[in-house]
């Protein structure tokens, strides 16, 4: 089911919040927050059931174990190496899972490759949103095992984190260490229903008005033939993928942290503005923040992070961001973009880093763009050739223009001019006035106006999936 | 062994009859896709459609024909004609999801083209099969659709 879903929207959330707001056991806050959990759990199985009914069982399956796994971490043992143990069949059996359903196909087709061999690999589709849960339960037993945080003794309570709908099929990734105390008692009020419901019209306004209108320009580009598309129309063609992709997951982001915030919770910020980034470390601080969060306290800090002299920070970073890329694919053009951010960043931090330091700002923004663009063209290819193809294009192969240039430019310049001043952030900080009350109307008006323009789009065009969702 | 260790084996026991169970329900077919493409095209009336280039392929999903194994694609110049048959044998790497849902995307597409006065159009696009079974996609849209559903599942 999709947030951007009529059948979300009208249906699955009112029924949700109204068995969730519906006090059971007013005077018993300890129940209470345990129907909570319920509600929540329950729907957020329906939730992922919706489109995934067999996968259900795998998640279930995870969960159970993990449970358990954080109880036996608990136990007091008298052999630490017992439960060491432990913790390495916990994480290889959370490894296992993820590699399976996402990488097995992918290692079966190289070794066929590399080896000539003919292994036939059983057709299994991805199941949804396991990168995501699979990466919350590392971070769940990892953070056990350290004795960071107590195990979860209420199985209702740790199935609650992991399935929560709001954030099970693309992130943010909620590590447990910051959303163990809200487990077991929020705070739930106006303030915050309130400050949800502006969070998800905003995210809802990113994706169907701005993501699904700039990602139709994009799908219109490159269902042409790649090698006669013009520079400046493979160009505009990427820019349009730059703005889809930011506003589709950005906005997923921002629906899941208002979502969150209308069942109590607070989940950590995603984006901040990436596109305003003046280096490529300051992009990855604000592009995907909880999955950068996550690999820096899980894997890059206990490989030594920059502690261990200069060598061993290089190979770090390329373990790191050769994961990273990985992570978002089983492909080679995903580990292609997950190691060219890698090298750039060993680059800017020992090579022309302090070099770049010494231009203006803007010189900065405008470098730090061009390298995520064409970062882009890597993400959003299918294949390695496909990449390398439209790179091409954009160097010029297919010539300046085309027979469509004008025409595509012409037709979508205001929108892209919107769209890239809002990614830019320069409406952020409209308007000013002085006056709290007539800033709150028109607040007020704005995002009534963005709900009731997503509402008419949804009712128009159903289906519009989103583009994180493959991870 | 303690209660614990004895539930974590038990989870670990049926992880692996899950994915055994999956497994075998999706086993590539060794069928070639000439020969469940005669199938399938035996079973309902491809009078009306012709066999479309690469680009025709390209520019209806959005994907490239060269990045699936083999490609079957029949459809009609007639743009009042939705009767299309679409056979994709998918390549082990590919979990076929890209697909699915560009074509999930193109029959919303057309279905919102010819609703309200295209009525014949519409129910056939009510009623389009869109299967994935043993590393083939198959989506139809047809009078007799069940027909070549039960003629794939048998092709396989």
């Amino acid at each position: 089911m999709l947030f951007s879903s009529a059948t979300f929207l009208f249906v699955f959330l009112p029924v949700v919040l109204l068995f969730y707001f519906v006090p059971f056991f007013r005077h018993e806050p300890k129940l209470e927050i345990t129907k909570k959990n319920a509600v929540l759990c329950l729907a957020s199985l329906v939730f992922y059931a919706w489109g995934e009914p067999v996968y259900i069982l795998l998640m279930l399956i995870s969960i159970y174990f993990n449970y358990n796994i954080g109880l036996d971490l608990q136990t007091p043992v008298r052999n630490p190496k017992r439960r060491k143990t432990v913790f390495v069949c916990a994480v290889v059996f959370n490894l296992f899972v993820l590699g399976f359903f996402k990488y097995y196909p992918f290692a079966v087709d190289n070794l066929n490759r590399l080896f000539s061999m003919e292994i036939k690999a059983a057709n299994i589709s991805l199941p949804i949103g396991i990168s995501f849960y699979t990466f919350q339960i590392l971070s769940y037993v990892i953070d056990v095992y350290r004795g960071k945080c107590r195990a979860q003794r209420s199985l209702l309570s740790f199935a609650t984190y992991i399935t929560m709908f709001p954030q099970l099929i693309a992130g943010p990734i909620v590590q447990y260490g910051d959303i163990e105390r809200q487990l077991t008692g929020r705070r739930i009020g106006i303030r915050k229903f309130s400050a949800g419901v502006l969070f998800f019209v905003r995210g809802l306004g990113k994706k169907v008005l701005f993501a699904n209108t700039i990602g139709a320009v994009y799908t219109e580009i490159t269902a042409r033939d790649v090698s006669s598309l013009g520079l400046v129309t493979a160009w505009f063609g990427i820019l349009c993928y730059t703005l889809q992709i930011y506003f589709d997951f950005s906005g997923y982001s921002d629906m899941a942290i208002g979502l969150g915030k209308m069942f109590g919770f607070d989940f950590v910020q995603n984006f901040n503005f990436p596109y305003t980034a003046s280096s490529i470390k300051d992009f990855w601080s604000r592009w995907h923040i909880s999955l950068s969060a996550w690999f820096r306290d899980y894997v890059y800090i206990p490989l030594g992070g920059n502690r261990k002299g200069t060598a061993r920070t290089i190979v770090n970073l390329l373990i790191v961001w050769s994961l990273t890329g990985l992570w978002h694919g089983a492909a080679w053009n995903f580990v292609a973009w997950g190691a060219y951010y890698g090298v750039l960043l060993i680059l800017e931090k020992y090579v022309f880093g302090s070099l770049v330091e010494k231009l203006p700002l803007w010189a900065r923004r405008v470098l730090t763009m061009l390298i995520v663009i064409v970062g882009w063209v890597f993400f959003s290819a299918e294949t390695f050739g496909g990449a390398a193809k439209y790179l091409g294009a954009m160097v010029g192969f297919g010539g300046l223009w085309d027979g469509d240039t004008w025409y595509l430019l012409m037709s979508n310049l205001f929108p892209f001019a919107v769209m890239t001043c809002s990614a830019l952030g320069y409406f952020r900080k409209f308007p000013k006035l002085r006056n709290a009350n007539v800033r709150l109307a028109l607040q007020a008006v704005g995002y009534a106006a963005v709900l009731a323009l997503c509402v008419v789009s949804l009712v128009s065009d159903t289906y519009n999936p989103f583009l994180y969702f493959r991870f | 062994m303690n209660k614990l260790r004895i539930k974590e084996a038990a989870c670990v026991v049926v992880l692996l009859v899950f994915i055994l169970v999956l497994s075998t329900q999706n086993k590539q077919s060794s069928a070639d896709l000439q020969s469940v493409f005669d199938a399938v095209s035996g079973a309902v009336d491809v009078s009306a459609l012709e066999d479309c280039a690469e680009s025709r392929f390209k520019k209806e999903f959005g994907l490239d024909a060269q990045e699936f194994d083999d490609v079957r694609y029949l459809a009609s110049d007639d743009v009042m004609e939705v009767r299309e048959l679409l056979l994709v044998k998918l390549p082990q790497d590919n979990d076929g999801q890209a697909l699915l849902d560009r074509i999930k995307a193109s029959v919303n597409d057309k279905a919102e083209l010819f609703a309200g006065y295209a009525p014949e159009q519409s129910g056939y696009l009510e009623s389009y099969v869109l299967l994935q079974r043993s590393g083939y996609v198959l989506y139809v849209v047809s009078d007799t659709p069940d027909e070549a559903v039960r003629a794939f599942k048998k092709a396989l």
